[in-house]
């Protein structure tokens, strides 16, 4: 969560911190480095060059002493005095001089450049030391000093190559008074020795070299430390300082006859910075160290203020998840104070909107009582509870039509005062309203006699709204919670509601619940699902109740009624399923399946000689637009169907909604040679003005009114003032619901033209109709024969 | 100095009324054509006659010592720096300091070496070879003086303005010699065949060196640390 698309602040400012670190570190190790390396440059360049100093002035010392030497004993009276006697007894002398400084040569010229004695040190295999005196073939062989420059010049010391051996040579003149008799000189050998012991002094490598032209020459070295070998090469490269591990430096310490006596210092760079080496690697592991320490430490700044956004953030969290006591308490920085707070006060805030929401969600707007939704909250934990209670669902009778008089203000005002008093009820352990003029009642078991009996005192006082005395009227509907079960509550509160239609229906003030009263509704709700698919697979079938023509005696229409003949429940009632099918819109698909079974049942009919006419009941929906009327007109026209064979049954209600449109509609049907009735006369609200517009020519006399006919006077009068008003206008009359043969008689004596009912024949499947019709004594002669034909045919 | 100049004085005042024959006149000149001074002039007959007795007696006599030529030591300096004798003489040498000289010559044939206590005098063993000698003090080593010992009585050393007047006995082919120890030539000397005729006036030479002469060593303690005086 904290890792995925954005980064979480911790790690960002850790991040940032590790970036910032790193690039401190990098930045003071670069520059440590950098230090370093101009420290080793430095520190190379500082041996080298105190060597030099150190090499120059040892080597100036030597020749200081040597030469000061060679003065001191140049002015010996002695050595003077000896200079002009026998060769041998002066090279005495002069040897006497050179051991005093122990030099590797001692030499004494005379004033015409000629060698006077010459004495070199050797060393033999022995490891002794001996005197070589100059070796001469005869004793008058004279050999001249070879460099008799060196003799005038004011350079007293010399670099003497003899028998290849460089020696450090210093000479000075013997002098008798100012006069120059001779010269004598004091060496000291330049060879491996010397070389060792300036590299002791100095601590640096040392190699004497001769250079001339280009070429060179190895003296002497102080040896190597190393496994290199002191090469020509190597000489070289020392000299030229390109060897990437030595450190090298040149001392040109005498230039003569185009030779240079060179001594190079030189050191290997590993050794020199050794020490150095060591300390750098100390200082990266405290680099290391340190660079370890920042980054923890960072991290620990990083989660010290990631911290109390962190316990912010779970504290909000929690607040989400609904807990409301808590309180996000930040103490750590001013500006996170602040935000806790306000997320404290944004917390209050949302808790008391939230209250208000809830409080509304579950009151209802108008009598703030609580609603449906808290009403099963407070079910669930009644049953859960398991007290035992009864629920009763009452409602406010005719409130549709107080609204409609009075307007829907006082209609409010009517709930309001029921809400109130409900609450002010003693009996009454909690209400609910469930919306409209229905409340849910809940109350502690009791008998329910004495229930009705202690609510209604209270209920039913008059109201008093502007002069206006208003006697409240209830329909109550009552479940228990113990017989009708607690495991649903909404099914509970159901129930409630199937026995106030109940008591409804029945102009009852209350009832009970009963389970027989839910197949209804149950399957209500069954058929509503099905209806579509029983119109799709043929689960519709037609029956057919015969109308009598009572002048005649015969039969002659039949009224087609839809049946439903369900695969699971048999038969379903046209009553259940036709107004299901009116609420959802199915009506016209009902209809046209009907008006196509009749059509097909007439051509059947007429084909078999009995052209029976059929009436098919056509409702509202049919009557909205003229789409029906086409469909039957095409199907009338495509099956060539003699005028009036087809009658529509249009109830009274059905015309009422849209009466200009209906007539229309009608009238358009009438044109087309359908025979349209007046369905249910008497029923509805119908005018008689409306009547008059209507282009009908038959009416049809509802049931209610002839089922009592012979019982009730003021039937009879109904009807028969119907008949009469009919015939006036000029209309047939039907009479529906005959039930005995007084009332037939009753109907043919007062004109009525045809009849229809269970006392002539209960509504028949086809085949039932066609043998019933056989054996009826209203059979039609004109159809008989042909009957008879067949049922001839069909005994034979 | 002084003495050195009065000296001179003596020895041509002398030396004038002294002339029987003929007179040689020898100028010296550098390359400048400067007169030089204290420049060594001698002649050598070319021809030596047997019967010339040789050191029958000295040329140069000094009023107090006769027959020995003297080198006085003064001021830590030989006195006079340039002495030319003939060979067969003694040279005397008078410690005119208050510390003791150790004197001594080691170059060429006249050697020798001795101290002279402060205010003694001391004769060189007789210089019985010619050529020069070079002179040193062994505990002054800035001490210098020369002697040159001719084997001829014609000598003499040039004055101020470079003149040498010699009295030769008879005229004659001679081998004149200009000699002097900071002379860059070889043996520090240049010479010259020339013919002494007996008129007097005809017998004036003038000898141009062909080089300077070398700076002459100055005898002075060149240490920057010298004993404070009167010590």
């Amino acid at each position: 969560m904290y890792f995925s698309r954005s980064r979480s602040l911790q790690s960002k400012i850790l991040v940032l911190f590790v970036f910032l670190l790193v690039s401190v570190q990098l930045v003071t190790t670069y520059t440590s480095y950098e230090a370093n390396q101009e420290l080793k440059r430095i520190q190379l360049n500082n041996r080298l060059v105190t060597a030099r100093e150190v090499f120059t002035t040892e080597f100036n010392n030597r020749r200081y002493y040597l030469s000061a030497f060679a003065e001191t004993a140049a002015k010996d009276y002695g050595l003077k005095d000896m200079f002009q006697e026998d060769r041998r007894s002066f090279e005495f002398a002069l040897n006497n001089h050179r051991k005093r400084i122990d030099s590797d040569i001692a030499l004494a010229i005379d004033k015409e450049g000629i060698i006077k004695a010459q004495l070199v040190t050797i060393t033999d295999d022995k490891g002794n030391g001996k005197i070589l005196p100059l070796n001469r073939k005869n004793q008058l062989e004279i050999q001249e000093f070879s460099h008799k420059e060196w003799l005038l010049s004011k350079q007293t010391t010399q670099l003497f190559l003899f028998d290849n051996v460089l020696y450090q040579l210093s000479l000075a003149p013997i002098k008798s008074g100012s006069r120059i008799i001779g010269w004598i000189g004091f060496g000291y050998i330049i060879d491996s020795n010397l070389a060792v012991r300036f590299a002791e002094l100095t601590d640096v490598n040392v190699g004497f070299l001769l250079k001339s032209h280009e070429t060179w020459q190895i003296i002497a070295h102080s040896g190597m430390t190393t496994e290199v070998s002191f090469t020509d090469e190597f000489s070289q490269q020392m000299l030229l300082n390109n060897n990437d591990d030595y450190i090298s430096n040149q001392l040109t310490l005498r230039e003569f006859d185009n030779t240079k006596f060179v001594a190079v210092m030189f050191k290997s760079k590993a050794d020199l910075l050794r020490d150095i080496h060591v300390n750098w690697q100390r200082l990266l592991l405290l680099l290391a160290l340190t660079l370890v320490l920042s980054l923890f430490g960072a991290w620990l700044i990083a989660k010290g203020i990631t911290k109390p956004i962190k316990l912010l953030i779970k504290q909000v969290q929690f607040i989400a998840q609904g807990n409301y006591d808590e309180s996000v308490t930040i103490d750590d920085s001013q500006e996170l104070a602040q935000l806790a707070t306000e997320f404290n006060n944004m917390k209050q805030s949302v808790v008391e909107r939230e209250k208000t929401i809830i409080y509304r969600s579950s009151h209802d707007d108008l009598t703030d009582l609580p609603n449906r939704s808290a009403l099963l909250e407070y079910l669930t934990i009644r049953c859960q509870q398991s007290q035992p209670f009864i629920l009763l669902q009452l409602k406010i009778l005719r409130l549709e039509e107080l609204n409609d008089t009075l307007g829907h203000v006082v209609g409010d005002k009517v709930i309001i005062e029921v809400a109130n008093r409900l609450l002010n009820c003693s009996l009454v352990h909690k209400s609910f309203h469930l919306g409209a003029s229905n409340f849910i009642l809940v109350v502690d078991q009791c008998p329910i006699e004495e229930l009705i009996n202690g609510l209604l005192p209270d209920l039913e006082s008059h109201y008093q709204y502007e002069n206006i005395s208003l006697h409240f009227q209830y329909a109550i509907g009552i479940a228990n919670s113990e017989k009708h079960g607690t495991k649903n509550v909404a099914e509970l509160i159901q129930k409630s509601h199937v026995a106030l239609q109940e008591a409804q229906k029945n102009k009852q003030l209350f009832q009970v619940y009963d389970t027989q009263f839910d197949t209804n509704t149950i399957e209500r709700l069954h058929l509503t699902n099905g209806l579509h698919t029983a119109i799709e697979e043929g689960q519709l079938v037609l029956f057919y109740q015969p109308k009598l023509s009572l002048d005649t005696m015969k039969l002659s229409h039949v009224e087609a009624l839809v049946r439903w003949q369900h695969p699971e429940k048999g038969l379903v009632p046209p009553d259940s399923f036709i107004s299901i099918a009116e609420k959802t819109g199915q009506m016209d698909a009902l209809t046209r399946w009907v008006t196509q079974e009749a059509i097909q049942q007439f051509l059947s009919w007429q084909k078999a000689g009995t052209p029976i006419k059929i009436a098919i009941n056509i409702s509202a929906e049919n009557l909205k637009d003229k789409s029906y009327s086409d469909f039957i007109i095409a199907l009338k026209e495509r099956y060539q169907l003699p005028e009036q064979a087809i009658t529509l049954e249009v109830t009274e209600d059905a015309v009422v909604a849209d009466p200009e449109k209906a007539t229309e509609i009608l009238c358009y049907l009438k044109e087309h040679g359908f025979k349209l009735s007046i369905d249910d006369y008497g029923t509805g609200y119908s005018s008689l003005a409306q009547l008059k517009q209507l282009p009908v020519q038959e009416l049809k006399i509802d049931r209610s009114f002839v089922q009592h006919l012979m019982q009730s006077q003021d039937d009879q009068i109904i009807v028969r003032s119907t008949i009469e008003l009919a015939h006036n206008m000029g209309l047939s009359v039907v009479a529906e619901g005959i039930e005995d043969e007084e009332t037939l008689l009753w109907l043919k004596e007062h004109k009525c033209e045809i009849a229809q009912g269970y006392f002539i024949s209960r509504p028949l499947p086809v085949n039932e109709f066609d043998l019933w019709l056989q054996a009826s004594p209203y059979l039609n002669t004109c159809t008989i024969v042909e009957v008879n034909e067949q049922k001839i045919k069909g005994k034979m | 100095m002084l003495r050195l100049f009065l000296l001179l004085l003596v020895n041509v005042v002398f030396v004038i009324p002294m002339s029987l024959a003929q007179q040689v006149k020898v100028e010296v000149i550098d390359p400048n054509a400067i007169g030089v001074e204290h420049m060594v002039v001698y002649l050598e007959p070319v021809n030596k006659p047997q019967n010339v007795v040789i050191n029958s007696k000295p040329l140069l006599v000094e009023k107090h010592v006769v027959g020995q030529t003297v080198i006085a030591q003064k001021d830590k300096a030989f006195i006079p720096y340039i002495t030319v004798t003939q060979k067969g003489q003694q040279l005397s040498f008078q410690n005119q300091d208050d510390i003791t000289h150790h004197i001594y010559s080691v170059s060429g044939k006249n050697r020798f070496s001795f101290k002279i206590k402060a205010g003694k005098e001391k004769s060189s063993p007789v210089l019985e070879h010619t050529g020069e000698v070079a002179m040193g003090c062994n505990i002054h080593d800035w001490m210098s003086g020369f002697v040159l010992v001719v084997d001829t009585p014609y000598y003499a050393q040039t004055d101020d303005n470079g003149i040498a007047t010699l009295d030769l006995a008879t005229g004659g082919e001679y081998q004149l010699v200009v000699w002097h120890p900071q002379l860059p030539t070889k043996n520090y000397q240049i010479a010259q065949l020339i013919t002494v005729s007996n008129n007097d006036e005809d017998n004036e030479w003038k000898i141009k060196l062909p080089v300077h002469l070398l700076a002459i060593p100055e005898q002075e303690n060149q240490d920057e640390f010298d004993f404070l005086e009167g010590y």
